[in-house]
Order: structure tokens, then C-alpha cells, then sequence
């Protein structure tokens, strides 16, 4: 398989052509505020901004075109090194380069181009408006691509299915030696069960009742540990699963210390059966038993936190995670999976639902994305030896609309209940974060 | 029964629109004047499973699914050949298939049905926007005789807030359907008539159920989700708060039936809907209803079981759990709606009786009467309503007997608040003022009394429906949706000169040993029919009534129904 990487992505959605990001790289790169010499150009006048920068291609034009050997991809970074040794400045290359991602620096008289500042571009921060992004998500796919997808393809799941993207890389993350126990819901609706004959996950799974999927699975790990086997007890289940019904065993086994890895895959609702509403569904959003009409708006009541009533079983690690956060969501696995060596783990994936949350299945991650930048969700975690901290802090998020406008469930709502739900945002962030402040050590 | 029917099957993988085009096919038979019959199954994935509707219209009303399918319609084939068992065909059965979708499946094929080809997905592409399942829709109307200026109605009505362009679409593929059919050979094709329909339902079983206890009174229901019992909890959810009651959706069975049994204990008539395995978690509290004799009806929608079992199948095997689940000594009611319309009847009338006798019942129904949709006459209204005994005034200084010891065995039941009327309801047992007990005397007398409540009631006809011939000496004796099938060979075998008679037991438990006895006289042999692996209702029968020596029993375990044919072939060859 062949390596990928970090990346700097541009959204001219976002950028208003300042030239912000010049006059950084302009700094960085020559000591000048000659932004003529930035290895980063933006083009354009009022809108339709386009970039001019060194893509770092696998494939790259300039280094094939260059008769001097001075151009050579970096194997190890991806990046394009130029070595003004070897140049003998014939300018072919900025021919080669479709990007005009290499040019002439006049100044100083030779070829110039981005070399992401050592994995730290300069222009990154420099941009106010959000529109470079360094991507480094990258390093997950070099590590975990060639390790064994533990579930078979071509899944029953719903088209885009969130819930589908997180169990590949969970079971990816936590690798053979896994016994899976996942009660009704979407995990096994999807497949992960099997179906036709064939089973859908291609580790051991137990297919408990809602009511005990926790407590079955301590029955499990401590059969493992009897006979001296290293075996990773790993439970997914659905926030209905682990909220409502499955609250009892969840909250025993916890309390316990039980050795194991609990997942809740929370899509705010039960969203297999036909949409119902969970104790984890939030306030204002349609299902099918809070529905909309003349005498109801949508679910009366706010949501449970299910990952702080974890915190508050004084759990060897609690987190709560984003698929739109992938690099986040891995270290908090590795993390959770350490954890349930010697304890119980618990993690909170919030995981958008195309079909019960009503938006285009295109939308996911940057629903998942919205969640956080508007702090509907927070992403933190907690250890009973550092307490509770913020993962990904945002200090301005947005209004909440900007996550509830991109959704059906919520499209019925009266001002009053935005109202409420901002309120409640608001209330959380506050709660969440006197909670940092007085480290819940246990 | 009686009159001209036609069966057809429409499947397809899950997406594929089988069921949307089968509910608009349903309509459409509807206001043509028909009687229809509607089940469905599906596989238990979120997506890419199979799906199919297995119709059945006709010009008289309808029980149950006919022996074989004359018609099976596949928008494609993937995994549709899982379905086999439950698509009984015949050489006289006509596959219609996509070419374009691979070859029909051999277990359907090998049945000698006729193959047509009808490139679905193609003709469909010929209309900008057409759907496959619409050009069967087209082709199946076009065979049985339904028109279009019916199926026009029936499209503006329901696509109407997709706009004027997806009506067009649709009706395009539904003609280009009907075409490409024109010389397809022959179905039974059902006559048009000019039938009054105003007096007619389309309703579920599981609709009905929802009408049949807020008919009987009830106005506070709490329920857990699950398939596939989930469309009671839905119908009711809107339905309750036009009546002033409320439904609350609890977060496991456990808490559902205690909210029921604390809404009752404050004198509301309540209800709770679930499946087996919610039956299961709810048993300890049944027990609670009947040893504090807190009146509350549970609906039990069965699926086939054990344990998550097949959750979209339907099978008859809870009654054993219905009747005895129960720890202790813990008689209360179990009661199964014979048909689709009768959910409306025994919910109605299983309200009146828990409130009555102040106590727990139990209605069986299944996932193919609680799911199947019927088109057929409207059921009459009864005037059963939750009553239930009030103590009259206290004289001075008397203290309120909660569970006094009356000749019925029913005790007038105080309202919590209300003055000079407090008492402890419990589970613990206790004496006539409801005081915990550990007597012997006490506990003697409490059993006595919940058990005599019960036995010397007076259910009248209710407790089964018995039709047929009065003095034969064959009897069929079945319950719940097996009764469906029952009725039609019935009538097929009265049809052919035999005298048979039908007992479709309505009421379970208790039981009616007189009754049973009366209806019973002059039978010489007796055909039990269900739908349970281990014949649950056939060894019921025998632990709780005096059978007839000669008794054969018809019993297998779901998703397969049981079909008429299959009767009549047992009592016609029973030597």
C-alpha cells in the first residue's frame, strides 16, 4: 500500500483574498514582507480566490522534467526538496507544474516552492478565516491501512453510514484478538452479526440482549482471564442500548472495574427500529414518538449525558469522540484500549444518522464537524489520576443553528426552542468546563 | 372466501419500492370495490435485505392468504429466493421477472410455474424519474383487472406533495407496465363492481389494537419500542392526546408496565404494547398487577421467538409464557383476537375485563394479524368500557377493606386521595385491609379470592367464536391468526359436502370447561391448529379440557403460515 501525507487544503469558500498567508510564508521563507516571494499565491480580486501552491504530488511533473536531478520527493514526508546544488536554473520545471506550485523567485534568482515548513507551514495559522487547513490525518492511513479490515465488506448499513466508518476503524484499532459483543441496534442491522449465511465480522461476536450486553461480556473477559488468555473485551452498542434498557448492566459492570472496552455509538435515537426517540435523543428533535404536529414540536426534554454519568463511576478512562475528529478519536481508542487492561473503559462516539436525523448522506461529516464547532458536542476526556479535560476546546463556536439548520429533525423549530437549545449549549460548556477546573480526582 | 380472488407476491431486494408500490396496489383495489388482505416480510438488515408483500384480493371479504401465489412478481432476485417457503407456487403460477436482474431462482422455478419476462428496470428508463416497482404495479393492474382512472386517484392522492412531475413519472411507468402485460397470459381477473365502500376500513391489526383500547377506555399507555409491535405505540401516540390521555415512551419494559401499574393504581384504565422478549422483562410485574390486583392490559405482538428470534416474523409461541410465565400462583387473563378486525374487539373488551376483574390481561396477537393490512367491512361498535367497582360511602369508624372478601372476589378499589380511603397496594401478601401478611389463612383466602374473581365471571359468547356445522362430528380448533386460514377451509370443506364445525378460542385463560364441553358435544374428532413448534396450544388444550379421543394436531413453527389447504388436506384424509 502506498504512504500518504499531511497536506495543506485549501477552501476558497472561505477566503476573502487578504493575503495573510503571503506575507507569513513571505517571513518565514525570506525574512521580507515581499509577498512576490511567498511560496503561496493567491490569485483573484473580489471573489473566486485560487491558490497557487506545491501540491507535493506522487506523481510529480517537476521532478521528472528537471534534466539537473536537483527536484526529489522525500519518501518519508512527501515533500517535493529542491537542492540548489544540482539546479542549474533552466525553469523547466515551472513548465512541468500544473499547479504553479513552483515558480521563479526574481529576488533571488532561482526556482522557489513550498516546502510545508518542516510539517509546520507558517501560512496555516496566518489565514483568519479558517481556509488553509494542514491536514495530518494522514499518519492513520499509513499505520492503520495495512492492518486487516475486521469486518467484511459490502455491509447492510444505511448509504454513508456513520456508524459503519467508526466500527472499521475500531476493529482496525483493537485487531483480532477481540471478542465483540453488540446488542440490537444498528451494529448488528447493519451486519456486523452477518447475515445470508455469512457472518459480517470476522472476530468473535456475541449477540446479547439490550438489557445486558455489559454484563455479559465481564462474564466473558473473566472467563478469559481464568484461563490466562489476553483477549480484548469490546462492546458496541447503541445509545438506546446503553442509555435506556442496557443502563442497569452497563452502570454495575462500570462500577465493578470490569476489564473491558465499552463503546457507545450514540445516533441519538433508535434509529434501526424505526426512529424512536432515546433517552439520549436531544431536546426539540423529531422522531417517530416525538413526532410533529399541532399538539407536540418535537422531544420535550434535553438529553442524558450518558459519558458523565460515566465519569461519575470514576471509570479508568471516559471520552467522548467525533468521526469528523479522526486523529482525536484514535488516541482516545488507544487510550480506551490500555485502559481496559486494567479497568473499565468507556467512550462516547457521537455518530450522525443520514436516514434518522433527515440530511443527505453526503453531509455526515460535516454534521459530525458542526456538532462540535458549535459546541453541541464537546470532546473531552477523563481519568480518574488527571480528571476531565478538553480534547478540541472551541472558544467561539457558532450559533447553534449552523448545526441544526443542516437537519430535518430539527427543521419544525420554533425560535423559543432554538432558544432553549442554545441555552442548554451554553449551560453544558459551563458545567463541562467547572468540571476541568476542579479535577474530579477519584 | 367465496366469491373470485387473486394472490400475488411483489419482492425485490430492500430500496427496491415493493412495499410502497403493494400499499398503493392495496388502495387502489380498495376503491375499485374489492376486499384485500395484506402481509409483509422482510429480513431483518437495515438495507439490502429483501422485502416482499403478499397480496390477496378478492370480491368478498378475506381471512387469510390463499395455498399458492398465482402471481409472483420480482423487481429483482437478490436474496428474494429466502422467501421461498413462505411463496407457496403452483404449475398453475405465472414468475414474472426482470431479464436484466439474472435468472429467476431455481427454488421458485422448480414449483412449474410459468416464466414471463418483463424488462422492468428498462421500461422504467424509457420515463424520465420511472421506478421499476411502478412498471410492476402496472403490469400486475393491468392483469387483475384494475383500472386506471382508479389507480390516477389513487396516485394523485398519495404522491401529492411530490408534485405534479413525480405523479407524470410514475403514471408513465405504471402505463408502460400495463402495456408490456397486455398479452401476458392470464390471471384470475377480478370484475369491477359498484360496490358502497363508505362502510369499509383499511387498517392494520396493529391499528385496530390501538383502537380497540382507547375504545375500552384506556388514556395512559407507556411502552419500550419493538418490532413488531412498535405501530400500536405509534398509532396511539397521536390518537391519545385527542382523548385527553397520554403515552409515555419508557426506557425498557420494566419501567413500561410499573408506569401502567402506577397510571392504574391512580384510576386510569392503561395499557402497555410489546413482543416476547418485553413479555419476558415484564413478567415479575404481571405478578405485581395480580397480587395487588392492579387492573392493566398487555398487548403481546408475537414474533418468532426465542430470544431476539426472527423479529419480523410472526409465530404463535407465547402462550405458553402468557398463560404460564407467572411466578406463584397468579391466575390472570390471556385473550387472542381470532382476525385482523377482531384486534379491535378483544383489546376493547380485554380493557373492560382487567378493569372489571381488577386484574392483569394479556392479548396475543402476532406480527402477521398486528402487520398484515386488511381492507374490509367496519367493525360494529360494542360498548365494552373500562368500568371498574368503586367503594360506595363508609359508615363511621369503618376502616376501607382494599381487598375485602366479597362472594365475586372483586373488591371495590379506592382511588389513591381519596379521604378515609387509604390503603397499601402490594405485592407482598397481605390481608383484606391490604396490610402484609405471612399468615396461611391469609394467603388461603387472598388465592381464593384473586382465582374466584376470575372463574365465576360470566363471559358469555365471547370466549370463542364457533361457527360451522352445529351437529358435526369434526371439529377444528384453533386460535389466534391461525383462525384466518381456518375459516377459509372451512368453508372449502363445507363447500364440498363435509360437516365441520370451528372453535376459534377468543379466551385462553381462564378456562371455560362448560362452555368448551357445550360446544363441543356430539364431536367425535378434533384437528388443532397452530402455529408453534412444540404445539403449545394443542398441549394446553389437553392439560385444561376434556378432548375428544380422536384428536390430530396441525402445529409448525413460524415464519411459515399456516394454509387453508393444509387443513383441509388433514381433515379430508383423516381415515
Amino acid at each position: 500500500m502506498g504512504r500518504a501525507y499531511s497536506t495543506i487544503a485549501f477552501d476558497p469558500a472561505k477566503c476573502d483574498g487578504c493575503g495573510d498567508c503571503m506575507k507569513a510564508c513571505a517571513q518565514a521563507k525570506t525574512g521580507t514582507d515581499d509577498v512576490a516571494r511567498s511560496r503561496i499565491q493567491i490569485y483573484g480580486r473580489e471573489k473566486d480566490f485560487e491558490l497557487a501552491l506545491c501540491r507535493q504530488c506522487a506523481d510529480p511533473k517537476c521532478v521528472t522534467v528537471c534534466p539537473a536531478g536537483a527536484l526529489n520527493k522525500d519518501g518519508t514526508t512527501g515533500v517535493i526538496g529542491w537542492d540548489a546544488s544540482k539546479c542549474v536554473d533552466c525553469l523547466l520545471c515551472t513548465v512541468g507544474c500544473s499547479y504553479a506550485g513552483i515558480a521563479l523567485d526574481e529576488t533571488a534568482g532561482h526556482v522557489s516552492k513550498c516546502d510545508t515548513c518542516d510539517g509546520n507551514p507558517a501560512c496555516v495559522p496566518a489565514c483568519p478565516h479558517g481556509a488553509l487547513k494542514y491536514i495530518t490525518t494522514a499518519n492513520i492511513y499509513n499505520e492503520v491501512g495495512d492492518w486487516e479490515d475486521l469486518f467484511a465488506p459490502g455491509l447492510a448499513g444505511c448509504q454513508g453510514c456513520n456508524t459503519e466508518l467508526l466500527m472499521r476503524h475500531t476493529l482496525r484499532r483493537v485487531g483480532p484478538d477481540t471478542v465483540l459483543a453488540t446488542p440490537p441496534g444498528c451494529v448488528p442491522g447493519m451486519g456486523s452479526v452477518g447475515f445470508n449465511g455469512t457472518t459480517g465480522t470476522k472476530i468473535p461476536v456475541f449477540h446479547p440482549l439490550l438489557t445486558n450486553t455489559a454484563a455479559m461480556l465481564a462474564g466473558i473477559k473473566r472467563q478469559y482471564k481464568r484461563v490466562g488468555r489476553e483477549v480484548q473485551a469490546l462492546a458496541i452498542a447503541g445509545d438506546g442500548g446503553a442509555s435506556d434498557v442496557g443502563f442497569q448492566s452497563l452502570s454495575g459492570a462500570a462500577e465493578r472495574g470490569e476489564q473491558m472496552l465499552f463503546m457507545v455509538v450514540d445516533n441519538e435515537g433508535y434509529m434501526n427500529t424505526g426512529m424512536q426517540r432515546s433517552s439520549c435523543t436531544p431536546y426539540g428533535a423529531w422522531t417517530s414518538t416525538t413526532p410533529v404536529g399541532e399538539t407536540s414540536r418535537g422531544k420535550t426534554q434535553d438529553a442524558k449525558n450518558l459519558p458523565l454519568i460515566m465519569v461519575n463511576h470514576r471509570c479508568a478512562y471516559v471520552a467522548t469522540a467525533s468521526t469528523a475528529y479522526m486523529e482525536d478519536l484514535y488516541e482516545k481508542l488507544d487510550k480506551a484500549i490500555l485502559a481496559s487492561k486494567t479497568g473499565f473503559a468507556y467512550l462516547h462516539v457521537y455518530s450522525p444518522c443520514t436516514t434518522g436525523w433527515r440530511f443527505p448522506s453526503n453531509l455526515n461529516m460535516e454534521v459530525a464537524r458542526k456538532a462540535v464547532e458549535t459546541n453541541f458536542v464537546m470532546l473531552w476526556e477523563y481519568t480518574p489520576q488527571d480528571g476531565l479535560h478538553f480534547t478540541k476546546s472551541v472558544d467561539n463556536p457558532l450559533p447553534v443553528t449552523e448545526y441544526l439548520k443542516a437537519m430535518g429533525r430539527f427543521r419544525h423549530l420554533a425560535p423559543e426552542q432554538v432558544e432553549h437549545i442554545q441555552k442548554k449549549v451554553v449551560e453544558n460548556q459551563k458545567f463541562v468546563e467547572r468540571m476541568t477546573e476542579h479535577a474530579h480526582v477519584g | 372466501m367465496g366469491g373470485q380472488t387473486v394472490s400475488l407476491v411483489m419482492a425485490g431486494s430492500g430500496g427496491a419500492g415493493v412495499v410502497t408500490a403493494g400499499s398503493l396496489l392495496l388502495e387502489a383495489a380498495a376503491r375499485a370495490g374489492w376486499y384485500a388482505y395484506m402481509t409483509r416480510s422482510s429480513g431483518p438488515q437495515i438495507r439490502g435485505g429483501e422485502a416482499a408483500v403478499m397480496i390477496r384480493l378478492g370480491t368478498e371479504p378475506l381471512a387469510s392468504h390463499d395455498d399458492r401465489f398465482h402471481l409472483l412478481v420480482g423487481v429483482d432476485w437478490q436474496n428474494v429466493g429466502r422467501f421461498a417457503a413462505e411463496i407457496p407456487l403452483g404449475p398453475e403460477s405465472l414468475i414474472i421477472g426482470d431479464p436484466g436482474e439474472g435468472e429467476t431462482p431455481e427454488v421458485f422455478t422448480r414449483s412449474g410455474a410459468q416464466q414471463i419476462a418483463l424488462p422492468m428496470k428498462a421500461l422504467a428508463k424509457t420515463v424520465p424519474d420511472g421506478r421499476p416497482n411502478m412498471v410492476a404495479f402496472g403490469a400486475i393492474a393491468g392483469m387483475i383487472g384494475l383500472t386506471e382512472d382508479v389507480v390516477v386517484g389513487v396516485l394523485r392522492d398519495t404522491l401529492k406533495r411530490k408534485g405534479e412531475a413525480a405523479i407524470a413519472a410514475s403514471l408513465a411507468a405504471f402505463r408502460a407496465g400495463v402495456e408490456a402485460a397486455a398479452d401476458f397470459p392470464a390471471v384470475p381477473r377480478l370484475p369491477a363492481t359498484q360496490a358502497d365502500t363508505s362502510e369499509r376500513w383499511s387498517i392494520t391489526g396493529n391499528e385496530a389494537t390501538g383502537m380497540g383500547a382507547l375504545r375500552g377506555g384506556v388514556r395512559f399507555v407507556a411502552a419500550y419500542p419493538i418490532t413488531p409491535a412498535t405501530e400500536v405505540l405509534e398509532w396511539l401516540a397521536p390518537a391519545l392526546p385527542k382523548v385527553g390521555g397520554v403515552l409515555v415512551q419508557a426506557e425498557d419494559e420494566l419501567a413500561s408496565i410499573n408506569q401502567i401499574i402506577g397510571g392504574s393504581y391512580g384510576g386510569v384504565p392503561s395499557l402497555t404494547a410489546t413482543s416476547g422478549p418485553g413479555l419476558a422483562l415484564m413478567t415479575e410485574s404481571l405478578g405485581l398487577a395480580v397480587a395487588a390486583e392492579v387492573p392493566i392490559v398487555v398487548i403481546d405482538v408475537m414474533r418468532v421467538g426465542p430470544s431476539t428470534g426472527i423479529a419480523t416474523k410472526s409465530e404463535q409461541a407465547d402462550l405458553n409464557i402468557a398463560v404460564y410465565g407467572l411466578h406463584g400462583d397468579a391466575p390472570h387473563l390471556v385473550l387472542a383476537p381470532t382476525s385482523v378486525a377482531d384486534c379491535l374487539f378483544t383489546t376493547q373488551w380485554a380493557v373492560h375485563l382487567a378493569e372489571s376483574l381488577q386484574t392483569a390481561a394479556i392479548v396475543l396477537t402476532d406480527q402477521a394479524m398486528g402487520q398484515a393490512r386488511a381492507v374490509m367491512p367496519r367493525s360494529a361498535a360494542v360498548s365494552f368500557i373500562g368500568q371498574r367497582e368503586k367503594p360506595a360511602a363508609l359508615a363511621e369508624g369503618v376502616q376501607y377493606k382494599r381487598y375485602a372478601n366479597t362472594a365475586s372476589g372483586v373488591s371495590p378499589m379506592a382511588i389513591p386521595g381519596m379521604a378515609g380511603y387509604t390503603y397499601t397496594a402490594d405485592g407482598l401478601e397481605h390481608n383484606e385491609t391490604g396490610t402484609p401478611s405471612s399468615q396461611a389463612s391469609d394467603h388461603q383466602a387472598q388465592l381464593d379470592k384473586r382465582l374466584r374473581k376470575l372463574t365465576g365471571y360470566n363471559y358469555g359468547d365471547h370466549w370463542a367464536d364457533i361457527t360451522g356445522d352445529e351437529d358435526a362430528d369434526t371439529a377444528i380448533l384453533t386460535w389466534g391468526s391461525s383462525a384466518g386460514p381456518a375459516r377459509e377451509a372451512l368453508e372449502r370443506l363445507r363447500a364440498a359436502g363435509h360437516a365441520v364445525k370451528l372453535v376459534a378460542v377468543r379466551l385462553i385463560s381462564p378456562v371455560q370447561p362448560e362452555k368448551f364441553a357445550e360446544a363441543l358435544k356430539g364431536v367425535e374428532r378434533v384437528l388443532v391448529v397452530e402455529q408453534s413448534h412444540s404445539g403449545q396450544f394443542h398441549r394446553y388444550l389437553r392439560a385444561q379440557y376434556d378432548l375428544p379421543r380422536q384428536v390430530k394436531a396441525l402445529h409448525h413453527p413460524g415464519p411459515l403460515a399456516v394454509r387453508p389447504g393444509a387443513i383441509v388436506e388433514h381433515i379430508t384424509q383423516w381415515s
